[in-house]
């Protein structure tokens, strides 16, 4: 069959072959231009809805998408540490976790109740109550511990979930558990330390928004840095916990001994007014504040009062001395221990003819102080009493201080002068009485109580709370010789069992009764016992204040109060390396301090 | 490729066939390759930045978590330091008691650290 086909010319073969080729061309370019022209159009039209969607519809898009995944948390700022002088720690927050749940969906309220009860430790009825309520969201548990929180997730009940919160932890428990104070359930100091400088330890809250995904996983991009507001600041004490553990020991030994219904003690240092411990018995722990009765937390060596009886002697002999212009060996008639004054009788409770105000204060003579106030008058006894810092609150800045009960002189009657001078008609707090002896130990300069030492943030100090000197109140002759006769109360006198082993010290016995708030009248059977005091006597390093309120083994200061004394100024003085100044006699006869002893 | 080949112009044998033939298809698959480059080029930071979200996330999680266990650990050992229990623990288990005054012998002074005197 091919060799029948008449053969073709060569360039008429190739022409067709070229058209053909061209005409495929034309084809491809045709077909080319319309795929070229649709994507144009297809192009163009998602140009089109992309410039409706991302520009002109960009704003109310924008807000519609954050509101699916950015979520606003908010952040509850971590609440400042509160250290001890030495940087212990006594106050913390911490991370924990709150249980709560949603009773709509809950398939079994009354199993998740039963779980539920057992690893809480919550009231079973109480439970089912919640969780079969119709309310869409109960607190189940607050701040629960970790340990707790893991059973909770283990139990994987639908309905149960929880959120974090902080809760704040006392290491030490009960220790200077007035004095710290206590947080509610928002974090909020309600007492103590705690409230006096909720300002500073709170912190400002935070909040940080975050991006959440389709499987509602948390996204943070970095140009989303949380913003965490402020941490709380952290709070330096001027108290010791080693002092502090000191005097709350001493002092609950010494309340147990005695049968009495509570004690008070303050240790502070004379030169700074700094409270080194300020121990209360009942003791209170703010880690379970709940189980305590209203009042359990008030800081009672600030806040109440009670008349000082004797311990208030050495104010009138300060007032004498410094006012008057007296001198420690003047003599004053005693009346051999029984005087009518004023339609009352005074009595001294060893009785003697004359003696001189040094003497008087170390036999703690009633008598012969009611006659140095006498040579002092009124006016001028109201002005010392003053002085010393009564009739004011001190401003140590604790909470719920009282200035104490002192009527102005106009408001004086003639009995008054036979009261006064001797610690009565007058109420005093723990606090402003061992600032007064503080002043008479350093040199006569009434100081502040310092009870907070400094704040601080990040480690660096923001502020410090400087000793402040009050006033002037005595001079430091006067000052030297009120220092000397209370150092023969110790060694001579009244006070003979406050006298530490190796040192020596100085204070004041005091005995008054207490008065009933109901009748205004003294009550029989109750007193409270006191000794106040420094040591060592010649450069005091510590002023102690204790007070035992209703003993019933015993009521004398001196025999109650001022063992307890003993102890808290020995241990302490030992603690602070403070060199003995007396020299001990070992059983051999000789001078441990001396060398080969 | 031989389907492809059909949208090709055929071109005769003399007009450099060859390279023609190589260079067409390719060209024309790899055009899309600069655009695709671009849109990693934009995109990739972007699915890095989401993946570091990720990641900062997570360490935000464990950093929480590790300080969680720094303040537990810090109030344990506050917890164990407390001077009531470290005295209890002196007295009633080690048998322990306070030296009497004869016993002590100060070998230094008091050091700067507790000396109240030498505070700030």
């Amino acid at each position: 069959m091919r060799k029948d086909r008449p053969r073709q010319p060569l360039n008429s073969r190739r022409r067709r072959r070229v058209d053909r080729d061209l005409m495929s061309r034309s084809r491809f370019l045709r077909r080319f231009a319309g795929f070229l022209l649709l994507s144009f159009l297809g192009l163009s039209v998602i140009a089109v809805r992309l410039y409706y969607l991302q520009i002109h519809q960009h704003a109310p898009i924008m807000s519609r998408a954050e509101r699916q995944y950015t979520k606003i948390e908010p952040l509850q700022p971590q609440r400042g540490v509160i250290w001890d002088r030495r940087k212990r720690m006594l106050a913390l927050s911490m991370n924990t976790d709150s249980v709560f749940a949603r009773p709509a969906a809950l398939a079994e309220p009354t199993a998740a109740a039963r779980l539920l009860s057992k690893v809480l430790d919550l009231p079973l009825a109480d439970l089912r109550q919640s969780l079969t309520s119709k309310r869409e969201f109960v607190w189940i548990s607050r701040k629960v511990t970790p340990a707790q929180m893991d059973q909770v997730r283990a139990l994987a009940l639908g309905g149960i979930d929880s959120v974090p919160e902080k809760k704040r932890f006392y290491p030490k428990g009960h220790l200077a558990g007035q004095l710290l104070g206590f947080v509610g359930i928002d974090e909020e100091g309600l007492s103590g330390v705690e409230y006096a400088l909720n300002v500073h330890l709170r912190g400002i809250p935070g909040r940080r928004k975050v991006f959440r995904d389709a499987l509602g996983r948390t996204l943070l991009p970095p140009e989303l840095l949380p913003s965490p507001g402020l941490r709380g600041s952290d709070v330096v004490l001027a108290m010791d916990e080693s002092i502090q553990h000191i005097a709350e020991r001493a002092l609950a030994n010494g309340v147990q001994r005695v049968g009495a219904a509570s004690g008070t003690v303050i240790v502070m240092e004379p030169e700074t007014g700094n409270i080194l411990a300020l121990a209360e018995v009942p003791s209170f722990d703010p880690n379970q504040f709940r189980l305590y009765g209203p009042g359990a937390s008030r800081i009672r060596s600030a806040a109440d009062v009670y008349e000082p009886g004797s311990t208030f002697k050495v104010v009138t002999a300060a007032a004498y001395l410094e006012g008057r212009g007296g001198h420690a060996e003047d003599t004053f008639y005693v009346e051999g221990g029984r005087w009518p004054f004023a339609g009352r009788i005074i009595q001294d409770l060893h009785p003697h003819e004359d003696l001189t105000v040094r003497q008087i204060l170390e036999q703690s003579s009633n008598i012969g102080t009611v006659k140095m106030a006498q040579e002092v008058g009124p006016a001028l006894l109201d002005r010392y009493i003053r002085a010393f810092g009564f009739g004011e609150r001190s401003r140590s800045g604790l909470p719920g201080e009282s200035p104490g009960i002192l009527r102005p002189p106009r408001a004086w009657t003639r009995a008054s002068m036979a009261a006064l001078p001797i610690g009565h008609e007058i109420a005093v707090t723990p606090l402003q009485l061992v600032a007064a002896y503080g002043a008479i130990a350093n040199g006569g300069y009434l100081m502040r109580p310092r009870v907070v030492k400094s704040i601080e943030r990040n480690g660096r100090t923001v502020r410090i709370f400087a000793p402040k000197i009050v006033r002037r109140v005595l001079g430091a002759e006067v000052a030297e010789t009120l220092r000397e006769a209370l150092r023969g109360v110790v060694e001579r006198g009244t006070g003979k069992k406050a006298k530490p082993p190796g040192y020596t010290a100085g204070g004041k016995t005091g005995t008054a009764q207490q008065v009933d708030p109901a009748t205004g009248t003294y009550e029989n059977g109750r007193y409270v016992a006191s000794f106040v005091g420094f040591s060592p006597a010649e450069r005091p390093r510590v002023v102690i204040l204790v007070t035992i309120d209703s003993p019933k083994e015993d009521i004398y200061g001196g025999s109650v109060a001022a063992p307890i004394f003993r102890e808290i100024a020995g241990r302490t003085l030992r603690y602070l390396r403070i060199p003995r100044d007396e020299a001990l006699t070992l059983r051999s006869g000789r001078d441990p301090a001396e060398p080969g002893a | 490729m031989g389907a492809l080949r059909r949208f090709m112009p055929r071109r005769g044998r003399s007009a450099s066939p060859r390279k023609r033939r190589r260079g067409g298809p390719w060209f024309y698959l790899l055009s899309p390759l600069p655009i695709f480059l671009a849109a990693m080029a934009f995109s990739w930071p972007h699915l890095q930045a989401v993946q570091l979200g990720y990641e900062f996330n997570r360490l935000q999680v464990e950093k929480s978590q590790l300080a969680q266990l720094n303040a537990e650990l810090k109030v344990e050992r506050a917890g164990l330091r407390s001077p009531s229990r470290i005295d209890e623990i002196a007295r009633r288990d080690l048998g322990m008691t306070d030296p009497s005054p004869e016993q002590l012998r100060w070998v230094r002074p008091a050091s700067k650290e507790v000396s109240l005197l030498q505070e700030k």
